[in-house]
C-alpha cells in the first residue's frame, strides 16, 4: 500500500503551501503519519467537528489521481486557552498526512489531539527505531549525502523520560557525527531511539523523525521528504497494519486464535520483578480494562479490552524474552496497533511476528 | 478479635488463590491431554469431559480426566484437585466421593463401553500433597476408607523459576501408591514435565474444566472475552443467557470427549455470574425477562478487573454473613421464598 509519487501539479501546490508555513514559522513543517480507509473529509464532519470544543473549516485544495489536499482550519477550545491554526491534509490512498507549519505545541494540542478524537477510524503510525535506522539509511543512499545527527532522545525500558534522555552537545558542523553513531551509542546502553534530528552538510536537508509517527523538516521541499521519506513510514505503517488485520477468531475459519509474538532483544523475564512491571505498564494503558488471570511467577497472563472499540485480547509472558498476544473474537487492526505503541513506549522496543507454538 | 478488614484481606487472598489454582488446573487438563494425547505411549488421554456411570446403579460420576491403556483393557479414572479442604471431616467426604470411582463403571472408549478393569489416580495441588498422603495413609490402615482399586496419588505444581530450558512447565510427581500401568508410574517417578508455554494457544480455546470454578474467573471471563463479543460499544446493553453461552460453545470449549455429552462450562455457572454481577451492582436482571440482564459495561473500572470482582463479591459475603440471624436477613429470606413459591 506505499503510496504513488505525487503529481507535478500536486507537488508545486504542496511546495508553496509549505514554503510558506516555513517562511512564516522560521520553525519547522511538522508532519503526522496516519492512515484511514475513510476519506478524511467525512471524518472531519462525523468525528471532529460534531465535537462540543472543536470547531472549524475545511476546503478542498486540489484532488488528482486519487490524491486529495485539503486546507483546514481548527479553534479548540481548552480550559484556559483556546488553540487555533491550521493545516493541510493530504490523503493518498489510505496515507494521510496532517501537514502543519504552526508551533510545536499546535502539532501536541491540536494535531495529535485531533488524531486521538478520530480514533479508531484514523490510525496513527509509528516506527520503531530500527525502522528510523533504515529510513536514514534508504534516504541517505538515494539522497546520495551523508547524515549526521545533532541531537537525539533515547528511551530504556518502561519508556522512563528526562534522566534517560541523551542529547549531543553542540559542536562546529565539522565535528557532528554521521547518524550511525548515535545509534551505536544509544545500543551500547541498551536504549532505543526514539527522536534523532539530522542534517546533511551539502545539501539542503534537515529533519527530525520520532518514532510516534512525527516528522519535522527545516529546509528542502516536501516533495523530496514525500517521496523518499514519507513513503517509508507509510510503508512499514502498512506492513505492521497488515500483520494485525483479520486477527479476531471470528475472522477465522474455524475460529482459532491467531495470535502474535512480540520478541525482545533480551531475557527481560527472567527477573520475577519485570513480569510484575509489565502489569503496572497494561495498568496505565488508556481507555482499557484489563484482568490478571495468572501475576508472574512463572509467568503473566491477563486479558485486556480495547473500551474504544471493544476489542479483546490476551497477554502471556512466553519464555525469558517475549509475550504472546492473543486476539480474542472481535480485536481490530487499529487496537491491535495501539496497544503495540503503547508497549513499545512505555515497556520495550520488540520484533512483532506470527506466533507459532 | 479479627477485624472485618482482616477479614476480608484473609478472603480476597483466598478466592485470588482459587482463581490462580483454576487456572492452573486448566492448563494441567490441557497438558496432560496435549502429552498423552498425541505422542505415541502405552497410555492415552481419552477425555476431559466423559460420561460415565456405575455399573451396578447407573449412578453418574464425574471424573476429571480419563486414559485408556494396555491395549484399551484398562483405564484410569482421573481426579486433578485445585485444592483440598482442611477439616478432616470434609477430606473424608471427598475420599468417600472417590470410593465411587471403585465400582465397575461404564463409559470408556470401547466398542462395549467397558475395560477389564481400572485405576484411580488423584492429582493434588503440591501444597496439599504431603498433608492428604499423610491422611490417607492412616484411613486406609483403619479401614475408614477403601478403594477396591489399584490407587496412586501424584501432587502438581507449576516450577517457580524458568529453569527447564527457559520454559514454563508443570510438575507432576508420584506421592502414593501405583497405578496398573506399569510405564506410567515410571514416567511419575521420574517427574512428568508439562511444557505449559507451548499451551498458549489451548488455553485460548479451553478456558475450563468440569470442575465448577470459582465465580470470579467466570466473570472475568465474561468482561473480557465474552461481552466484548456480543457488543460493538463499551457502554450498557441487555443480554440474554442463552447468546452468552452460544459464545462460550462457540469458542472456549472445543473439549473433544468420547461422546462430547458433556460440554465444559454449564448454563447454571454462567448464571451465578450474572447474578453476582447483579449483587455487585454491575447488572440488573431484566423485568419480565428471567434470562436477560442489562450489563452496566459503560461503568469504567479502572483497576485490575479480577481483583476489582474479588473485592466486591468478599465484600458482599462479609456483609450477608453479618446479616445472618438479623430481622433484615429472615425478611429477605421470606421475600425469597415467596419470590420462588410464585
Amino acid at each position: 500500500m506505499a503510496h504513488e509519487r505525487l503529481a507535478t501539479t500536486f507537488s508545486l501546490i504542496i511546495n508553496q503551501y509549505t514554503r510558506t508555513f516555513l517562511k512564516m514559522s522560521r520553525g519547522a513543517i511538522k508532519i503526522l503519519s496516519t492512515i484511514s480507509e475513510v476519506r478524511f473529509d467525512d471524518l472531519l464532519d462525523k468525528k471532529l467537528f460534531g465535537l462540543e470544543n472543536v470547531d472549524g473549516t475545511f476546503r478542498k485544495v486540489h484532488e488528482q489521481n486519487g490524491s486529495i489536499l485539503w486546507n483546514i482550519s481548527i479553534e479548540r477550545k481548552m480550559k484556559r486557552r483556546k488553540l487555533e491554526g491550521n493545516f493541510l491534509a493530504l490523503q493518498s490512498g489510505e496515507s494521510v498526512y496532517l501537514i502543519t507549519g504552526q508551533p510545536t505545541e499546535f502539532l501536541n494540542d491540536g494535531l495529535l489531539y485531533l488524531a486521538q478524537k478520530m480514533y479508531p477510524e484514523l490510525i496513527t503510525a509509528y516506527v520503531t527505531s530500527e525502522e528510523i535506522h533504515e529510513i536514514l539509511e534508504s534516504f541517505s543512499k538515494a539522497v546520495e549525502v551523508e547524515l549526521f545527527y545533532t541531537k537525539f532522545v533515547a528511551k530504556k525500558m518502561f519508556g522512563k523520560s528526562a534522566t534517560d534522555i541523551s542529547f549531543a552537545t553542540k559542536r562546529e558542523p565539522k565535528e557532528y557525527d554521521p547518524y550511525t553513531e548515535a545509534y551505536k551509542k544509544a545500543r551500547s546502553q541498551g536504549l532505543w531511539i526514539d527522536a534523532i534530528k539530522v542534517f546533511s552538510k551539502s545539501a539542503p536537508i534537515k529533519f527530525s523523525i520520532y518514532r510516534n509517527g512525527v516528522f519535522k523538516y527545516y529546509c528542502g521541499t516536501f516533495e523530496t521528504y514525500y517521496n523518499l521519506l514519507l513513503s517509508e513510514i507509510s510503508r512499514f505503517h502498512a506492513q505492521r497494519l497488515k500483520r494485525f488485520e483479520n486477527r479476531g477468531r471470528r475472522d477465522q475459519p474455524k475460529r482459532q486464535p491467531n495470535p502474535l509474538l512480540m520478541k525482545f532483544d533480551s531475557k527481560v523475564f527472567e527477573d520475577v520483578a519485570i513480569r510484575k512491571q509489565l502489569i503496572g505498564v497494561i495498568g496505565d494503558y488508556d481507555h482499557c480494562s484489563y484482568s490478571v488471570l495468572y501475576g508472574g511467577n512463572p509467568h503473566v497472563y491477563l486479558s485486556i479490552v480495547d473500551r474504544i472499540d471493544n476489542s479483546s485480547f490476551s497477554l502471556r509472558t512466553y519464555g525469558p524474552d517475549s509475550i504472546v498476544i492473543v486476539p480474542q473474537v472481535k480485536s481490530t487492526k487499529a487496537a491491535l496497533m495501539r496497544f503495540s505503541k503503547h508497549l513499545l513506549n512505555n515497556f520495550r522496543e520488540g520484533v512483532i511476528s506470527n506466533f507459532a507454538a | 478479635m479479627e477485624t472485618s478488614e482482616e477479614n476480608l484481606e484473609q478472603r480476597k487472598n483466598r478466592k485470588q488463590s482459587e482463581i490462580r489454582r483454576y487456572y492452573q488446573t486448566v492448563l494441567l487438563t490441557i497438558g496432560l491431554k496435549d502429552l498423552f494425547g498425541t505422542t505415541a505411549t502405552d497410555l492415552r488421554f481419552v477425555s476431559a469431559e466423559p460420561k460415565f456411570a456405575t455399573s451396578k446403579n447407573l449412578s453418574e460420576i464425574l471424573p476429571d480426566a480419563v486414559f485408556q491403556y494396555d491395549n484399551d483393557n484398562h483405564g484410569i479414572l482421573c481426579e486433578i484437585k485445585t485444592s483440598m479442604p482442611y477439616p478432616d471431616y470434609f477430606l473424608l467426604e471427598e475420599f468417600r466421593q472417590l470410593e465411587r470411582y471403585s465400582e465397575d463403571v461404564k463409559g470408556w472408549d470401547t466398542s462395549t463401553k467397558e475395560v477389564q478393569n481400572h485405576d484411580i489416580l488423584l492429582l493434588c495441588h503440591v501444597m496439599d500433597s504431603d498433608r492428604i498422603v499423610n491422611k490417607i495413609s492412616d484411613w486406609i490402615s483403619k479401614g475408614e476408607i477403601n478403594f477396591k482399586k489399584q490407587f496412586c496419588i501424584s501432587e502438581w505444581g507449576t516450577v517457580e523459576s524458568l529453569k527447564f530450558g527457559e520454559r514454563d512447565v508443570i510438575l507432576i510427581r508420584h506421592k502414593f501408591g501405583e497405578t496398573g500401568c506399569v510405564s506410567f508410574n515410571q514416567k511419575l517417578r521420574e517427574n512428568i514435565k508439562l511444557d505449559v508455554d507451548g499451551l498458549v494457544t489451548q488455553y485460548e480455546e479451553c478456558r475450563f474444566t468440569r470442575k465448577e470454578p470459582p465465580v470470579e474467573y467466570i466473570m472475568v471471563q465474561l468482561w473480557t472475552c465474552i461481552f466484548p463479543a456480543l457488543t460493538e460499544k463499551t457502554e450498557d446493553f441487555e443480554i440474554n443467557i442463552t447468546d452468552l453461552l452460544k459464545v462460550a460453545y462457540d469458542y472456549y470449549i472445543p473439549w473433544s470427549g468420547i461422546e462430547g455429552e458433556y460440554s465444559q462450562i454449564r448454563k447454571t455457572w454462567i448464571t451465578k455470574a450474572m447474578d453476582k454481577f447483579c449483587e455487585i451492582s454491575l447488572a440488573e436482571k431484566v423485568e419480565d425477562r428471567p434470562e436477560n440482564y442489562l450489563i452496566y459495561y459503560g461503568k469504567r473500572i479502572e483497576k485490575n478487573v479480577t481483583e476489582y470482582f474479588v473485592e466486591k463479591t468478599c465484600r458482599k459475603d462479609i456483609e450477608r454473613e453479618q446479616k445472618i440471624g438479623t430481622k433484615e436477613a429472615l425478611e429477605e429470606a421470606q421475600k425469597r421464598l415467596s419470590e420462588f413459591k410464585q
